[in-house]
């Protein structure tokens, strides 16, 4: 390994150009590619966080899937989260419901779905969504809390985290399990 | 030490047994205990264990589903406050480490997690628990604590070790109280047992305190030695009854040679000086009397002894009949005359009349009354009285034999009727007898159902005998009945005889006796002749020899009862033979009687008294 290590500087200082080539070509190689799969990991941590959040919520007792209906969790502006969703909710059940992933088409299908994630790109639907009872918001959006989500996923150092806006829950007559706010980087509103 | 067990003591051994069992009632029951305490003590262990895994599995479930290490550490945080938590760590989904706990001092936790579970290492239980976040499998807690197991299981031995011997001492104190009441009584048998043994005392008795099988023990055991204790005495009693017996056979025997012997020399004297030249014609009488009453003692001496044998055999036995009570008295006062003569004694008699008819033996009653005689006579002073009376009160017959001679005491009174026995020893040898004469007259009695009982003022004073035997009266005559019963003929008492005997001798001193009693009296020497003479004379009563030449006695009387003349004759059959089976043999050819030499002239002349006309 050493030996070949100098190898390589023997020949970088013999041609510069060549060197700076073989830089552009390494970063090309490495750092593109390095990126998408940070992002693809992204996406997956963030369908999971998704699914997980499922089971520390409570929707309210007029707002569950009918009988027989499913567990319907809408996306909308989030491809990428959308097809690990999809991934996730294979076979799957929500209690006694399938789970379902969707893509928002019509905001008059709101009243179908208990989860809606709204992405970055579909971020200005987000204060549109503000009280409605029994669908729980969650978004990746930028300042997604004071937009009008009730989950808002952030990422800090390289990890993703969340952020819950009780007050907002509260409005949706939903209730968040403490042990899932026990872990939330930052918990707006809610009783002291 | 087995042996040594049962060598030992019953309260040693009980004592062994109470303990013993207790000791291994207490270590079955310790080992019992242990193993379920040991196992309930894992078992609570697990159960804890895991809700302890599952407790921090929920904790920490939002941490591992959001991936936030710090909230991880802090819900482990929780088992830091229980001490025997060693290690604890949560895993997440991909089985690395997300968050770990270690007590000081500790082995950390396994850098892998193992499948959901538990197991059990040296001291200590780990559990594997899953994490769930709804139905979604987040991660792998890993929580390992210490047991103190060993430090628990000593703590129960030790307990056990306190309970079993506290357990122990009491059963030690209860079993040795129950002791008291168990074994005491087995020991106060013991102690009974070892002084019968050991000190030959059979009067003691084994104390009875309880009412249980030890109780009955000691009845038994008390039982046993009273009946021991009879049985030797019995015994000892018997021997010494023996002893007695036994020393009057000797003198018995001593005196019967003398008084065998005592007759014999007179006798002898007596055939000498009848020889002499010089003897006239009174001494010559006077010595044939002196014989007679010489040998009639030696022939009554034997009758005596073979009568003792019966006796002593059980084969006296009685031939019973209608008796007259007058010739049987009357045959023995003429016995008893000459020896009473002799000593000039008088014997006053009171008889019955005539016709007073007893069932009886005639020959033995009359030997009863002859014995009385002769023992009254023996001890009367020379000239004194013998009274003797003979008589019926209702069916009973009374009879009295009262002298004046020595006397009895009245320690005595019962013993002269024992076999040999001889009360007065002052007498002479000659006079003593053979100290059987009143035995067998009690013993003549009581076979005609009846007693013999002695009385007497004391010593000096004389004697009376009294005879009773009851219910044996067959008729009561007055004097007037009594005549008119006798045959009609000139002299009733006569009858034609025919004696049939190879020894001459005894056919002439028994024709000489029988003529002398005022009978016709004809003598042959053999069976033919005798059958020759009886055809012609026509004999009443013939007395024949069984061992006879040319025919003997059976074969005449066969021929006698088969002849027409001589059908009707009386046979009396004499001989040397006095065997049973010898008379039923006699009896079978067809004699009346059965006689065995040498004959007493009193029971022949009883008999013939007998003999119809």
């Amino acid at each position: 390994m050493d030996c070949g290590r100098r190898a390589a500087a023997r020949r970088l200082r013999q041609r510069p150009d060549h060197a700076l080539k073989l830089l552009i070509a390494a970063w090309l190689a490495f750092a593109l590619p390095l990126h998408a799969r940070a992002q693809a990991l992204e996406h997956e941590v963030k369908a999971a966080y998704i699914y997980r959040f499922l089971s520390f919520v409570e929707w309210p007792a007029d707002a569950e899937p009918k009988a027989k209906a499913p567990f319907v969790i809408g996306v909308d502006g989030a491809d990428d989260v959308q097809s690990q969703l999809e991934e996730i909710a294979k076979d799957r059940r929500v209690g006694a419901h399938p789970l379902e992933v969707r893509r928002l088409r019509d905001v008059k299908n709101l009243r179908e779905l208990q989860v809606l994630f709204v992405g970055q790109r579909a971020a200005a639907l987000l204060p549109k969504l503000r009280g409605i009872r029994g669908l729980l918001v969650v978004s990746d959006a930028d300042d997604a809390l004071n937009a009008g989500a009730t989950i808002a996923l952030v990422r800090r150092e390289e990890r993703v985290r969340f952020s819950v806006a009780l007050d907002d829950a509260e409005e949706r007559g939903l209730r968040m399990s403490s042990r899932m706010l026990s872990v939330a980087e930052y918990v707006r509103g809610g009783k002291p | 030490m087995m042996p040594g067990f049962l060598r030992t003591s019953v309260r040693r051994k009980t004592l062994a047994v109470v303990l013993g069992t207790v000791f291994v009632a207490l270590l079955v029951n310790a080992v019992v205990l242990l193993v379920f305490e040991v196992r309930a003590f894992r078992e609570g262990h697990v159960i804890d264990l895991r809700t302890q895994a599952e407790i921090v599995g929920r904790a920490a479930a939002p941490a591992l589903a959001f991936n936030d290490r710090k909230a991880a550490d802090q819900d482990l945080l929780l088992l830091a406050g229980r001490e025997d938590v060693t290690a604890a760590a949560v895993y997440d989904v991909k089985g690395t480490v997300f968050a770990s706990y270690t007590q000081a001092g500790a082995r950390p936790a396994p850098p892998q997690p193992s499948r959901p579970g538990y197991e059990f290492g040296r001291d200590s239980l780990e559990v594997f628990h899953p994490v769930m976040s709804g139905q979604e499998n987040v991660g792998t807690v890993y929580v390992r604590a210490s047991l103190g197991l060993e430090d628990r299981v000593l703590r129960y031995l030790g307990v056990l070790a306190a309970t079993t011997a506290l357990a122990f001492a009491v059963a030690w104190l209860l079993s040795s109280w129950l002791q008291r009441s168990l074994t005491g009584p087995i020991q106060d048998v013991a102690g009974a047992a070892r002084v019968v043994v050991e000190q030959r005392d059979l009067s003691a008795r084994a104390k009875k305190t309880t009412d249980d099988e030890v109780g009955l023990l000691a009845d038994a055991f008390n039982r046993m030695l009273a009946e021991l204790e009879r049985e030797i005495g019995e015994r000892r009693e018997a021997e010494k009854e023996l002893r007695t017996a036994d020393q009057l056979k000797d003198e018995f025997l001593a005196t019967l040679a003398h008084e065998l012997r005592n007759p014999l020399a007179p006798i002898r004297n007596a055939l000498y000086l009848l020889d002499a030249p010089r003897t006239d014609e009174a001494a010559r009488a006077r010595l044939r009397a002196m014989m007679e009453r010489q040998l009639n003692q030696l022939i009554r001496l034997v009758d005596d002894l073979l009568d003792v044998s019966r006796i002593t055999t059980g084969k006296l036995g009685l031939r019973r009949g209608h008796v007259d009570l007058l010739s049987v008295a009357s045959s023995a006062l003429e016995s008893i005359t000459p020896l009473a003569r002799a000593r000039g004694i008088s014997v006053r008699a009171e008889l019955p009349p005539q016709g007073c008819i007893v069932d009886a033996d005639a020959t033995r009653l009359a030997q009863l009354f002859l014995n009385l005689l002769n023992n009254a006579v023996k001890f009367s002073a020379d000239g004194g009285t013998v009274e003797f009376s003979v008589s019926l009160e209702g069916a009973d017959l009374i009879a009295r034999v009262r002298d004046q001679g020595v006397g009895i005491a009245k320690e005595d009174l019962e013993r002269i009727f024992q076999m040999f026995v001889q009360v007065d020893r002052s007498l002479e040898r000659s006079t003593m007898g053979l100290g059987v004469g009143l035995a067998l007259a009690r013993r003549l009695a009581e076979l005609h159902g009846g007693t013999v009982t002695a009385q007497s003022d004391g010593l000096g004073r004389g004697a009376e005998f009294r005879v009773r035997i009851p219910n044996v009266a067959i008729a009561v005559a007055t004097d007037g009945l009594a005549q008119g019963q006798s045959p009609g003929l000139d002299d009733p008492g006569r009858r034609r005889i025919l004696i049939a005997d190879d020894n001459v001798d005894f056919a002439e001193t028994l024709a000489i006796m029988l003529r002398s009693l005022g009978h016709e009296v004809h003598v042959v020497h053999d069976g033919e002749t005798a059958l020759a003479r009886a055809a012609a004379i026509r004999p009443q009563v013939a007395f024949l020899d069984i061992g006879m030449p040319k025919m003997n006695g059976y074969e005449v009387a066969k021929l006698l009862r088969a002849g027409g003349s001589t059908r009707t004759a009386v046979l009396v059959a004499v001989t040397g033979w006095g065997q049973p089976q010898d008379r039923a043999r006699a009896l079978a050819a067809g004699f009346n009687e059965h006689m065995v030499k040498p004959v007493d002239i009193a029971r022949v002349a009883d008999f013939l008294r007998q003999v119809p006309a």
